[in-house]
C-alpha cells in the first residue's frame, strides 16, 4: 500500500453530485442491463455531497451498491493509493478504510462500500434515508453505543488516559 | 501449575523478539489496535495455556491443515504452544485405549475449563453408526466431551453448517455440533476450511480475555464475519463501474475486472478471504483470478454450479437472517428502520480507533 501526497489529481471545483449522478445512469443503462441483483425501486442518487477538509465526501446510491465516496477538490493534497489499494480516512466517527478506484469520466475517487447488494430497500425514499443517516454518522463524533464493547472498550478508555513516558516504560499499560 | 504460552515458547528456543511480534499480528487480526498489544503479551506470558480437545467428525480434516500451517512468524510452533492440545487424535502420539484413556484424563483434570474444538459434524441416522470413533458414534463423544467444557468451537462450515456431507440428500443425516450442544456456547468459525489467521485469532481472544468473542445471530464471532467478501474486494470498483469479466481469459478477465458474471459468491459471502487474505497473506481465489465459491456459507454445496451467476440473494438463507432490515413503510417507523439499515453498515465497517479522529492525515 503506498501513499505519497504528490502532485494533486485535476480535483472537482463544483460539488460532483450531478456528475457522479450522470456518469452512474449511464452505466446503469449501457453495463448494468441483465445483472439480476439490482434494486429496480431505486435509482442513482448522490445523497448529501459536501465539502469536508478540501475534499468532497458524500453518499453515492445506485440500485446495485451504497457507498460512502470522498473525491478530491482542486489544489489539496490527495493521497495517491493504487486502485483497489485502500487509504486510512480520519473522519468524524474515526478511521475509514477506503478503497481507491477509478472512473475515466471523473477520475480519482476513494469509496467505502456501506451495502452491496442494496435489495432490502423497499423503495428509493427508505434507501435515501438509510443513506443520510449513513452519512450523519459518518460525519458525526461516535456516539457512546458505536464504541468497542466489553475488554476492547476497557482498553481504548486506557489507552485514552494521558500517561507518561516513564509509566509507558514501566509498562503501565498492562498493569490496569 | 500448567505452563503458560510464552514458557513454552521459549523451551523452544523462540526470541522474545518475534513472540511480540506474533503478539502484534494477532492484535492487527483481531482488529484491535496497538493499545491491545501488551495486553495479549501479559496474558499469553502469564495464564495458563488452554486446554483444548479436538474432536474429528465427518470432515477432512482441512481445519487442521489450515490451523497448523498459519502465517504467524513462527509458525506452527507458536500455534501448537498457544494451545495446550490434550487430545487430537490427528497429530497425538497416543492410539487406541491409550489415546481414549488421555481424553478422560483430559476431561477430569480441566473438568470446566477446556475448550471443545470440533472439526467435523456427526452423523445421526441410523444411531450414529456411519461415524464410530473409539467404538462409539461420533454425537455420543461430543455430548460426552462437551459437558464438561467452558465453550466449544465448531470448526469449519462441516460443524458450523453441514458442508458436503449434509448436501442433499444428506444420506447419514449430517448434522451441525450447535444442534447437538445445545447447553453451551458454540462459537461457529465457517470456511472450508477456515482461514488460520481467524482460527489462531479466535483462540487467540479467548486466552487473552478470558471470554468468547462477540457472536452475530448465526454465532460467528462478529470480528471476522461481519463483512462480506465483496465489501473489500480490491476488484470492487469493478464492480460498481459495471466492469465484468464475461468468461474466463477474456480480454477483461486480464484486465483484472469483476468476477460476478462468472460466478463469483462474493456478494453473500461473510468472511474475511478479501481483508486477511491466505498463505501469509499473498492472496485469496479472487486474487488469483477465480470467483468466491461461498464456502463460509450454509448449504454452499446445494446452491448450484461454482460458476453459476449469482441471481437469487435470498436463496442463500444466511444472508436472509444475517441483514434482514424488515419491511420499511412510509412514515416513522419506516425512517427509523432505514436508518438503523444505515448505522448497522456503519458498525459493520469496524470504525477503528475512534478516539482518534484528527481528520484527514
Amino acid at each position: 500500500m503506498s501513499t505519497t501526497t504528490d502532485a494533486a489529481p485535476p480535483g472537482h471545483a463544483l460539488n460532483p453530485a450531478p456528475l457522479l449522478e450522470e456518469v452512474f445512469r449511464r452505466i446503469e443503462q449501457e453495463r448494468m442491463q441483465g445483472i439480476p441483483i439490482l434494486n429496480r425501486a431505486l435509482e442513482v442518487e448522490a445523497v448529501g455531497f459536501r465539502e469536508w477538509q478540501g475534499k468532497w465526501v458524500g453518499v453515492l446510491l445506485t440500485p446495485w451498491f451504497m457507498n460512502f465516496m470522498v473525491l478530491p477538490m482542486p489544489g489539496t493534497a490527495w493521497p495517491r493509493v493504487q486502485r483497489g489499494d485502500t487509504h486510512p480516512w480520519h473522519l468524524p466517527l474515526g478511521r475509514m478504510d477506503c478503497m481507491a478506484g477509478h472512473e475515466e469520466e471523473f477520475g480519482d475517487y476513494h469509496m467505502c462500500s456501506l451495502m452491496s447488494p442494496v435489495l432490502q430497500f423497499e423503495d428509493h425514499e427508505a434507501a435515501r434515508i438509510a443513506a443520510r443517516a449513513a452519512l450523519d454518522a459518518v460525519m458525526s463524533p461516535p456516539r457512546g453505543d458505536e464504541s468497542p464493547k466489553g475488554p476492547v472498550r476497557k482498553l481504548a478508555e486506557g489507552a485514552r488516559k494521558p500517561m507518561s513516558k516513564r509509566d509507558f516504560l514501566a509498562g503501565k499499560l498492562f498493569r490496569e | 501449575m500448567t505452563e503458560t504460552f510464552y514458557d513454552v515458547l521459549r523451551q523452544r528456543g523462540i526470541t522474545r523478539r518475534s513472540f511480540l511480534k506474533f503478539c502484534s499480528m494477532t492484535a492487527a487480526t483481531l482488529g484491535l489496535g496497538p493499545t491491545a498489544v501488551p495486553q495479549i503479551v501479559h496474558a499469553l506470558e502469564t495464564k495458563p495455556r488452554l486446554p483444548v480437545v479436538w474432536l474429528h467428525g465427518l470432515e477432512c480434516t482441512c481445519c487442521t491443515e489450515s490451523f497448523i500451517r498459519s502465517s504467524a512468524p513462527l509458525a506452527s510452533d507458536v500455534i501448537l504452544s498457544m494451545i495446550s492440545l490434550d487430545y487430537d487424535d490427528t497429530i497425538m502420539a497416543a492410539a487406541g485405549h491409550q489415546a481414549e484413556a488421555a481424553l478422560e484424563d483430559t476431561i477430569e483434570k480441566y473438568k470446566g475449563n477446556y475448550i471443545l474444538a470440533c472439526e467435523g459434524n456427526p452423523p445421526l441416522k441410523d444411531d450414529g453408526i456411519y461415524c464410530i470413533p473409539g467404538g462409539k458414534p461420533y454425537v455420543e463423544k461430543v455430548r460426552h466431551v462437551a459437558k464438561n467444557a467452558k465453550a466449544v468451537i465448531a470448526w469449519g462450515s462441516c460443524a458450523s453448517w453441514g458442508c458436503v456431507q449434509a448436501a442433499k440428500p444428506n444420506p447419514t443425516q449430517a448434522t451441525p455440533i450447535h444442534k447437538v450442544v445445545t447447553d453451551k456456547p458454540v462459537i461457529r468459525v465457517p470456511g472450508c476450511p477456515p482461514i488460520a489467521e481467524v482460527m489462531t485469532g479466535v483462540v487467540a481472544y479467548v486466552l487473552t480475555f478470558g471470554q468468547i468473542p462477540e457472536l452475530d445471530r448465526q454465532g460467528r464471532p462478529k470480528m471476522f464475519y461481519s463483512q462480506r467478501i465483496h465489501d473489500k474486494c480490491y476488484r470492487r470498483p469493478h464492480f460498481d463501474a459495471g466492469q465484468f469479466v464475461e468468461a474466463f481469459d477474456d480480454d477483461n478477465a486480464r484486465k483484472g475486472y469483476c468476477l460476478y458474471k462468472v460466478g463469483c459468491k462474493g456478494p453473500t459471502t461473510y468472511n474475511a478471504c478479501s481483508t486477511v487474505r491466505w498463505n501469509e497473506a499473498v492472496s485469496f481465489p479472487i486474487g488469483s483470478g477465480h470467483g468466491c465459491i461461498g464456502c463460509a456459507e450454509d448449504d454452499f454445496w446445494d446452491k448450484g454450479s461454482f460458476y453459476d451467476r449469482l441471481t437469487d440473494i435470498t436463496a442463500f438463507g444466511v444472508e436472509a437472517n444475517a441483514d434482514k432490515v424488515g419491511a420499511v413503510v412510509a412514515g416513522a417507523v419506516g425512517a427509523a428502520v432505514a436508518a438503523h439499515a444505515a448505522v448497522s453498515a456503519i458498525r459493520r465497517l469496524g470504525s477503528k480507533d475512534t478516539n482518534d479522529a484528527k481528520g484527514e492525515k
